[in-house]
């Protein structure tokens, strides 16, 4: 088959603890099916359950009827995918911004922060999209085949 | 999944999968069936019949229905409950299905004695086989769809 | 990309024909294993084992093909058996009918033992003709 342009495939569900699961399981594979190493789809797969995770609690409340929309687009050496949610609680936060006396109040600031800076550390690119409030929180992660985790930033 | 949500009706509890018409991405709906039947409680032999009529439902959409144009879209929905899982295979119906495909019963004598160099033609059956609901509507977008379910306790 | 990845290769074992499967059996498969097919059939060969291995995605396209080989077997006057499905593939196999023509083992040793065995009678019964 020709590698033509760029594949999208998008997966929704409920902001249901449980379903992200079902996510990780299934875009995991599709990890493996690209060529993936099992080693980076172990990454991928901590990596995309902490950002459904985050987008279900945080995002979405978990408002179960508020869906989780992630958007995986499939290149010939990369997978980018998008987890986006429908901001009940916007947070337009790059990951190196720090967390908001608010958040620090309500306790969130370090389990957030915890599953942020692991994401970090799985994947080759992620960080929060630019967005305003009432447009939701859009969380973009991305892997390369083979890996730029430890090249230098541009 | 977990602990009680706000309630939402069952049509909210659903898993939305769309892919682009493209063959070799019905493995991403088959690989999400099965992650999702896995979980639920679905024996191995159970899951492997799940995967082959999943494929075929989605391989059938992106030949037939949707005719190879990769623009349109496949658009898979399962629901899962108490007594199964209930998948909706919907494609954008550029050429719909019509009754001689659903109702044809393949003859292996036939097709091997035959000189026709097409040997092909068992998805649908193959679908019927395997699942224990089968049927063939217009989707909501004006294509054909296709519900499978598989009950569980069987 | 998610596209097919299917290995096709051709050996002799004990005078057996193998052609070895690993991947995906869907359409993307049809020029493999057809020319696979033809390859051995130049060499003469007379018993051909189809060795599936790790390939937990065939479908009713892939299916199709192996209809095309057994057909050509027939026509031939060839042996074909498959080795190396999961139990799953297996049924389907039997469900479409293709067991019919092409006896289903579980293993490859299993295939070829049985493959020679019939190699086996067949001399014995032109010997005696």
């Amino acid at each position: 088959m020709a590698h033509t342009a760029q594949v999208t495939i998008e997966l929704m569900f409920p902001s249901e603890l449980g379903y992200e699961k079902i996510a990780r399981d299934a875009i995991g594979t599709l990890a493996t099916r690209m060529g993936f190493d099992a080693e980076r789809v172990e990454d991928l797969r901590t990596a995309l359950s902490e950002a459904c995770i985050n987008a279900i609690e945080h995002g979405n409340q978990r408002q179960s009827h508020l869906r989780i929309h992630i958007a995986c687009t499939i290149s010939a050496n990369r997978l980018v995918i998008v987890v986006s949610d429908e901001g009940l609680r916007f947070h337009p936060a790059s990951l190196n911004e720090p967390a908001s006396i608010e958040e620090k109040l309500a306790g969130l600031a370090s389990a957030r922060g915890m599953g942020l800076m692991l994401i970090g550390q799985l994947v080759d690119e992620c960080g929060f999209l630019p967005s305003r409030p009432g447009q939701g929180n859009h969380f973009r992660l991305a892997i390369y085949n083979p890996p730029r985790r430890n090249a230098v930033p541009a | 999944m977990s602990d009680s949500p706000p309630p939402t009706g069952d049509e909210g509890r659903v898993i939305e999968l769309h892919l682009p018409s493209r063959l070799g991405y019905e493995k991403v709906a088959m690989d999400t069936a099965s992650a999702m039947a896995k979980r639920m409680g679905f024996a191995t032999d159970r899951v492997d019949s799940l995967r082959t009529a999943v494929s075929e439902a989605v391989t059938n959409a992106i030949e037939h229905g949707n005719q190879h144009d990769a623009a349109m879209k496949v658009v898979v929905i399962f629901t899962g409950s108490e007594e199964g899982l209930t998948i909706d295979v919907a494609d954008q119906g550029r050429k719909r299905l019509d009754a001689a495909a659903i109702d044809r019963l393949p003859d292996i004598h036939q097709v091997i004695h035959s000189d026709n160099d097409d040997k092909g033609g068992w998805g649908i059956w193959l679908i019927k086989e395997l699942m224990d609901e089968v049927q063939f509507s217009v989707a909501p977008t004006g294509g054909n769809q296709l519900r499978m379910v598989i009950h569980l306790d069987r | 990309m998610i596209d097919d990845e299917l290995k096709v290769s051709t050996r002799q074992r004990d005078g057996v024909w193998i052609i070895d499967l690993e991947g995906d059996v869907t359409t993307f498969a049809e020029d493999a294993i057809t020319s696979a097919y033809e390859e051995v059939t130049r060499e003469g060969a007379k018993y051909i084992v189809m060795n599936s291995r790790q390939s937990d995605y065939i479908n009713s396209a892939g299916i199709a093909i192996l209809i095309g080989v057994v057909t050509e077997v027939n026509r031939q006057g060839q042996k074909l058996a498959i080795s190396g499905l999961s139990a799953h593939f297996q049924k389907i196999f039997r469900m479409v009918g293709l067991a019919q023509y092409a006896d289903i083992y579980a293993s490859e040793d299993e295939a070829v033992s049985a493959m020679k065995q019939l190699a086996a009678q067949s001399q014995e019964e032109s010997a005696s003709a």
